[in-house]
C-alpha cells in the first residue's frame, strides 16, 4: 500500500492561510476607504460588515492552522486539542455574521428599490402633474383671451358700422366744404382702424385653433390612467387598460381632451371602493373612435343621472358641478359624443365617441362649443 | 450621599464586559468533557460549524443573485469580480464541509506517526483517503476567491461611488 507524508499539505495549509489574511487585510484597508469616501451609503456599510466578517474569518482561521502546526511541530497538540474549539467556535459565529449581514442588506436593498421606485414614481407623476397645470393654465388664459376678444369684437363692431353709415348718409345728401370732407375723410380713416382692431380680435380667437393636431388615442388614455394610477391603487382599485389593437389617430386638442379624461377617471375612482375595478377599452366602433370607462361602483341614481350635464349641478359638497358640463364642452369641441349608462348598485358606464374623419375635422375646425348645457334623462349628451 | 454611594455600582457596571470577556476566555480551553452533565455534546461544535458554512454559502449564493444582480450593481467590473469571488467562496464552503464530513469519516488507523511522533503519513487503503488528500487543498479555491473580491474592491474604490438602489441595468 502506497504511504504519502502529510507535510506538503500542512506548507500548502500554512501558506494558503498566509494568503488569506494578507488578502482580506488588503481588501480591509480598500473597504475602509470605500467607506470613509461615502459612510452614508448603504452598500459601503455592508461592504464593511461583509469584509470585516470575512478578514476576522480568515485570520482565526489562519491563527488556528499557524498555531495549530506550532504547537504540533514543538510537542505541544495537547494544547491544541484546548484551543481548537475556541478558533472553530469564533470561526463559526464569523460564518452567521456573514450569512445574517447579507440577508439583512438583502431586505434592505429590496426597499431600497421600492423607495427609488417610489420616488421616480412620485417625481414623474409630479412633473406630469406641474405639465397638466401649465397645459389647463394655458388652456384657461386662451380662452379667457379668446371670450374677451370676442366680446370686445361685437361691442366695437356695431357702433363702428353704425357710425360709418350715418356718417356716409349725412355727406351724401350734402356738398361738403373741403375742410369738411377733410374731416369726413379723417373720421373714416379712424373708422377703419377700428375695424382692424376688431379685425384683430377676431384673429386672436382664431388662434385657439391652433391647438388642434393629430393625436393617437392609445396614447393619451394611456398617460390620462398612468397619472390617475396612484389614487386607484390608494384606494385598493383595480385599474384595467385594454388599448385598441391599431393606433387611432384623432384630430384635437390633446391637453383639452386629457383634462376630460383626467375628469372621468377621478369621478369613477372617487365613487368606487376598495376591490371595486374600473376598466378602460379604447377601440373602433362605426361612429368612429371610442373609449369607454366601465366601473362596478355603487352607479348613479336617476334622478342625479338626469341632470348630471347641468352646469352647477353637484351632489358632491364643495364641489361647483362644473366638472362634466365641461366635459362635454370639450367633447362636443371635438365633434364628439359622450353617453353615461348607469345602474345603482352595478356600475356606470361612460362612452366617448369621436369622428375619426380626420380629412372632414381638418378642413372643417373644431365645433362651436354649444350656447346651453343640455342635459338629457339618459345621460347622453351627443 | 447617593452620588457617592452610586459610583461603586457604576465601576462595577463599567468593569462587567471586561470581566465577564476576561472570564469567558478563561473558560476557553479549559472544557472538558463530563458526559453526566454536560448538556451540549461533542459533535454540537461539529454540527454548528458545518450549519455556519451552509449559511456562509447561502449568503454568498445570495450575495451574488440577489444583491448584485438585483441592484444596478450587475455588470460593472468591479462588481463582476466581487460576484465571481462569492460565487467561489460558495463553492469553498461546499468544499469545506464535505472536508469536515471526511475527517470525521476517515479511520485513524490510516494516519502513521513519524519519527518526530506526528500523524503525517497517509497510507492511500481506498478512495477516502484520495479523497481526503484532495479536500486538504481547499485554499486552492478559497485564496483565488479572495483575491477575487480584493480585485473587485480595487477596481471600485478606483471608480466612483456607486449606489446599488434602483432597478439593475438591463442595458
Amino acid at each position: 500500500m502506497q504511504q504519502i507524508s502529510l507535510y506538503p499539505f500542512w506548507y500548502f495549509d500554512i501558506a494558503g492561510s498566509i494568503a488569506m489574511v494578507v488578502l482580506s487585510a488588503a481588501s480591509m484597508r480598500l473597504v475602509f476607504r470605500l467607506y470613509r469616501r461615502d459612510p452614508e451609503n448603504a452598500l459601503n456599510t455592508y461592504l464593511l460588515w461583509l469584509i470585516s466578517a470575512i478578514f476576522v474569518f480568515c485570520l482565526f482561521r489562519a491563527l488556528g492552522h499557524l498555531v495549530k502546526y506550532v504547537l504540533l511541530f514543538s510537542g505541544h497538540g495537547v494544547l491544541w486539542h484546548r484551543i481548537a474549539p475556541v478558533s472553530g467556535g469564533l470561526n463559526s459565529i464569523t460564518f452567521v455574521v456573514i450569512f445574517a449581514v447579507t440577508i439583512f442588506f438583502r431586505d434592505i436593498l429590496t426597499i431600497m428599490n421600492r423607495m427609488t421606485r417610489d420616488r421616480l414614481k412620485i417625481e414623474k407623476t409630479s412633473s406630469q402633474l406641474l405639465e397638466l397645470n401649465r397645459d389647463i393654465e394655458a388652456v384657461v388664459s386662451d380662452r379667457t383671451k379668446a371670450e374677451m376678444a370676442l366680446q370686445i369684437a361685437h361691442g366695437i363692431r356695431n357702433p363702428v358700422m353704425v357710425i360709418g353709415g350715418l356718417l356716409k348718409r349725412l355727406y351724401r345728401d350734402c356738398s361738403p366744404s373741403p375742410e369738411e370732407r377733410r374731416m369726413r375723410d379723417a373720421i373714416m380713416d379712424q373708422i377703419r382702424q377700428l375695424e382692424h382692431l376688431v379685425q384683430g380680435f377676431e384673429n386672436l380667437q382664431m388662434q385657439f385653433e391652433n391647438h388642434f393636431s393629430t393625436i393617437e388615442l392609445n396614447a393619451l388614455v394611456h398617460d390620462a390612467l398612468e397619472i390617475v394610477r396612484h389614487e386607484a391603487e390608494q384606494k385598493k382599485i383595480a385599474l384595467a387598460f385594454t388599448p385598441a389593437a391599431n393606433p387611432l389617430p384623432l384630430y384635437g386638442n390633446q391637453q383639452y381632451l386629457k383634462v376630460a379624461l383626467l375628469h372621468l377617471l377621478r369621478n369613477a375612482i372617487e365613487a368606487c371602493g376598495e376591490k371595486n375595478h374600473i376598466r378602460v377599452t379604447v377601440g373602433q366602433t362605426g361612429e368612429g373612435a371610442m373609449v369607454r370607462i366601465e366601473d362596478n361602483g355603487p352607479g348613479i341614481p336617476g334622478e342625479v343621472l338626469e341632470h348630471i350635464f347641468e352646469p352647477f349641478y353637484s351632489t358632491k359638497a364643495g364641489a361647483t358641478g362644473l366638472g362634466l358640463p365641461y366635459v362635454r364642452q370639450i367633447i362636443h369641441e371635438h365633434r364628439g359624443d359622450i353617453r353615461i349608462r348607469s345602474t345603482p348598485g352595478v356600475g356606470t358606464s361612460v362612452q366617448l365617441t369621436f369622428p375619426t374623419h380626420l380629412a372632414t375635422l381638418q378642413d372643417s375646425g373644431p365645433a362651436e362649443p354649444p350656447e346651453t348645457a343640455d342635459g338629457r334623462t339618459d345621460g347622453h349628451a351627443g | 450621599m447617593p452620588k457617592n454611594r452610586s459610583r461603586p455600582c457604576r465601576r462595577l457596571l463599567r468593569a462587567m464586559p471586561v470581566s465577564l470577556t476576561g472570564a469567558g476566555l478563561l473558560l476557553f480551553g479549559i472544557a472538558t468533557p463530563a458526559l453526566a452533565i454536560q448538556a451540549h455534546g461533542a459533535p454540537e461544535g461539529l454540527y454548528v460549524h458545518e450549519i455556519g458554512h451552509f449559511l456562509y454559502a447561502l449568503a454568498m449564493l445570495g450575495f451574488t443573485f440577489q444583491v448584485i444582480r438585483n441592484s444596478r450593481l450587475a455588470g460593472k467590473p468591479g462588481w463582476r469580480l466581487m460576484s465571481r469571488g462569492a460565487l467561489l467562496l460558495f463553492l469553498w464552503n461546499l468544499w469545506a464541509l464535505v472536508a469536515h464530513v471526511i475527517d470525521t469519516v476517515i479511520p485513524a488507523r490510516h494516519f502513521l506517526v513519524d519519527d518526530r511522533g506526528l500523524h503525517s503519513i497517509l497510507v492511500l487503503q481506498s478512495g477516502i483517503d484520495y479523497l481526503y488528500c484532495l479536500f486538504r487543498m481547499d485554499h486552492l479555491v478559497c485564496v483565488p476567491a479572495l483575491l477575487l473580491i480584493y480585485l473587485g474592491l480595487r477596481h471600485m474604490a478606483a471608480s466612483g461611488p456607486v449606489r446599488p438602489e434602483g432597478p439593475a441595468d438591463t442595458a
